[in-house]
């Protein structure tokens, strides 16, 4: 998914297991092998991207949400339809990967550690060479874009 | 006094469960007396629920085979 589409995963895939046989050495057993190789793994992706270079997809826009002069929403949200077998029978999985994968690529990486691999923020740092307070920074954004693209599906319709 | 922007820009730790105790009973005062702001944090949540319930993609068609094939080089000693 930091990939963006199968073909990519494939190689990288590749690469990932070629270079875990040629690193395994290098693997000291201070950190889980699932910790070691999740590192490999992202950072083999990661190397792969920026060799492939940025592709042109048509990205979700940067939040800018709208509050009045003093803070409060401009407009009022509308609630979230229930219960969720309802949203789940409505949504499709299709839809929310689609949305993931229009996230700018700064922000995906972030999304998909945290919120589709559960990785702790502390996790992502490491993995990303990132401040904890930069993850963060970039998973807000990130949940606000989502919630900006889903809202219409999980919303009530207004009346 | 709390606005509905600084509850957004808090909702990361809201649900981290990170907001600090000082702070805490003042969001949660606003939360509870606007309704804009609940349904906002309820779909902030929602898509971090729905995010997390994506099953695992499938091996890519011929990713196993290939793998099969670089496992039995290695084991071979080719690498």
């Amino acid at each position: 998914m930091l990939l963006g589409n199968e073909a990519d995963a494939e190689d990288v895939s590749g690469q990932v297991f070629l270079q875990v046989v040629r690193k395994l050495d290098s693997f000291r057993g201070k950190s889980a092998f699932s910790t070691w190789l999740n590192r490999v793994a992202v950072n083999a992706a990661l190397a792969y991207r920026k060799q492939r270079g940025t592709r042109r997809r048509r990205e979700l826009p940067e939040v800018v949400e709208e509050f009045a002069a003093d803070g409060r929403h401009l407009r009022p949200v509308r609630p979230v339809i229930g219960p969720l077998p309802e949203i789940l029978a409505r949504e499709t999985h299709e839809l929310i990967d689609s949305a993931i994968l229009r996230l700018p690529e700064r922000y995906r990486d972030v999304f998909v550690l945290a919120d589709v691999e559960e990785r702790t923020n502390q996790e992502i740092a490491d993995l990303l060479g990132l401040s904890l307070a930069a993850v963060k920074s970039r998973l807000h954004r990130a949940r606000l874009m989502m919630r900006k693209e889903l809202a219409p599906y999980f919303e009530e319709k207004a009346a | 006094m709390i606005t509905c922007r600084l509850v957004v820009q808090r909702l990361g730790d809201l649900v981290e469960g990170q907001v600090p105790s000082e702070s805490r009973d003042l969001v949660e005062g606003h939360l509870e007396g606007c309704p804009s702001c609940r349904a906002y944090l309820a779909g902030y949540r929602l898509t971090i629920h729905l995010s997390r319930r994506l099953p695992c993609p499938p091996l890519p068609p011929g990713l196993a085979g290939r793998l099969d094939i670089l496992l039995r080089e290695w084991k071979e000693g080719k690498f």
